[in-house]
């Protein structure tokens, strides 16, 4: 008969040998820089979730609680407003991260999020990173570390906009 | 517009599958609730030791020692702590019990003699033979708190409680060492459309229910160790067992604090001690003043915001389904099942789900 405690053990004694999972997030560069010991805990934390085409993810306005990492498929994410209606933002791709503001602020979903194809998704969420500060602190400090440098990024990219928008708008008045 | 999701093209059908599912869960819950209190005592009691010890097990996790084995070290030195602690305490209790018993007649005497005029009236009140069977049964609980293992059915009817405890710290085990796989398995059945929101609020829900729990936890203890402390040096008999009644109806809001007061005046009352009742009376109050100002806000922090009527009706239920235990249990299980509701609300009409 097989005990679940003993399989656990003996999966842990085990546990050195490379996981196709550890081996896939450690080529993320979301992830880039977090030792493999830790990827390991990372990976442990993830939950996998199938989308079907056309499926949402999340809707712009809803409560934000944590991140995707794409693992298949193709992700658009759609801005709404009453004037433009919807605005496709971007597609992102395999290893691709996106929904990572809502980790740190859990405020509303900025953007929604829906599955172009089918996709397998790895989410990461408020609950797994606190989680992850109580039994790993190191991993979760370089996680957060790589968040800023992400979202320092893209407003680096945002102001970039802004300021060719607002160029562009002086030379049409001129 | 963002296409629908195909979860999302009935939205009746979800609302009526989100019905589905909060009825099956309600419909579980009761059922568990009710017909198998047995063994919901050691689920209960196993998933607050695993709250209580969580941090431990995170501490040892976090310095690279193997959960399992990390799990398995605390619960082998809690079953160490409470065999030495029995092994210590039994021949304390039965001395304490067996001079309680020696005692009780003078007890039976002294409470009989100030409350003459009270028996007067509820003979007025109540049926002799009411009183009389009353009485009779006082008597013979009395007798048989002097002799707790006369029998073999006496020695048996222990087993249960044994039973109990060893299913608890299993109950604990499992829940310290896999709790997070099986959270995880049973999250992994959750529809897209609700993972996100069910995640959330088991997260939030598991976060107040562990503050909670573990602030109650510290502040009975402190509460305990106080009057314990006060009791001994006002050389009121039993002090042990009066400040550890007290620490565990301190859990209680509102009932609690007098409720754990009562014997101690009680014993001064029938003459068990030479220090006045109303001594203390004033010290169990200034104990009580000292942890509604600085050990409850430093531990507990939030209140749990119940209505005085609720906490009664609460206590009263949870007697009549527990016992003792159920009393001590029902008032923190309400709190928390109103702040489950309050973030459920909350959750749903952030995810636009209301």
């Amino acid at each position: 008969m097989t005990s679940p405690l003993w399989t656990d053990l003996l999966a842990r004694l085990r546990s050195n040998q490379p996981d196709r999972l550890v081996e896939w997030l450690h080529k993320i560069p979301f992830l880039e820089g977090v030792h493999p010991r830790h990827l390991r805990q990372i990976a442990r934390l993830l939950h996998r979730r199938t989308f079907e085409p056309g499926e949402v993810v999340f809707r712009q306005g809803e409560t934000g609680s944590g991140m995707y990492i794409i693992q298949t498929g193709l992700v658009r994410i759609v801005s709404e407003d009453m004037v433009r209606g919807e605005v496709q933002l971007a597609v992102l791709e395999p290893g691709q991260v996106f929904g990572e503001m809502a980790l740190l602020d859990h405020a509303s979903r900025s953007a929604s999020a829906v599955c172009q194809t089918e996709s397998v998704l790895y989410g990461f969420f408020e609950g797994d990173l606190d989680q992850l500060e109580r039994t790993r602190p190191q991993a979760a400090a370089r996680l957060l570390r790589n968040l800023g440098l992400s979202l320092a990024v893209r407003l680096r990219h945002t102001n970039e906009r802004l300021h060719e928008v607002e160029e562009g708008s002086a030379r049409a008045n001129y | 517009m963002v296409r629908p999701a195909r979860t999302m093209a009935h939205p009746g059908g979800d609302k009526v599958l989100l019905t589905a599912w909060i009825l099956l869960v309600v419909a579980v819950g009761a059922f568990a609730a009710t017909s198998a209190w047995l063994l919901m005592t050691p689920l209960i009691a196993g998933y607050l030791l695993s709250v209580l010890f969580s941090p431990v097990c995170e501490a040892m996790d976090r310095r690279g020692i193997n959960r399992t084995f990390g799990t398995a070290a605390i619960l082998i030195t809690v079953i160490a702590f409470l065999a030495f602690a029995l092994v210590w305490a039994t021949p304390l209790v039965f001395a304490q019990i067996q001079e309680f018993q020696a005692n009780s007649e003078a007890y039976l005497h002294q409470a009989s003699l100030r409350l003459s005029g009270l028996l007067e009236f509820l003979q007025r009140l109540v049926p002799p033979r009411e009183l009389d069977q009353a009485r009779a049964f006082a008597a013979s609980r009395l007798k048989r708190q002097g002799s707790p293992f006369e029998s073999l059915q006496d020695l048996l009817d222990v087993l249960p409680l044994l039973e109990t405890v060893v299913l608890s710290l299993v109950v604990a085990f499992f829940l310290l060492a896999r709790g997070a796989e099986v959270r995880k398995s049973f999250l992994a059945m959750i529809p897209n459309r609700y993972f996100e929101m069910s995640l959330r609020l088991l997260h939030r829900v598991q976060l107040q229910t562990a503050a909670y729990l573990r602030g109650q936890a510290m502040d009975s203890l402190a509460n305990g160790i106080l009057i314990t402390a006060a009791l001994s040096a006002l050389q009121v008999p039993y002090a042990i067992f009066l400040g550890a009644f007290a620490g565990l109806a301190n859990a209680i809001p509102l009932l609690g604090p007098i409720a754990g007061g009562i014997p101690a005046i009680t014993l001064a009352l029938v003459g068990a001690t030479s220090t006045p009742w109303w001594l203390i009376a004033i010290v169990l109050l200034a104990i009580h003043m000292l942890d509604n100002f600085l050990i409850y806000p430093a531990t507990v922090g939030g209140s749990l915001h119940l209505p005085p009527w609720v906490v009664i009706l609460g206590v009263a239920l949870g007697s009549q389904l527990g016992g003792i235990l159920g009393m001590l249990l029902a008032v923190p299980l309400i709190g928390l099942a109103r702040g489950f509701i309050l973030e459920l609300h909350d959750n749903l009409k952030g995810f636009k789900i209301l």
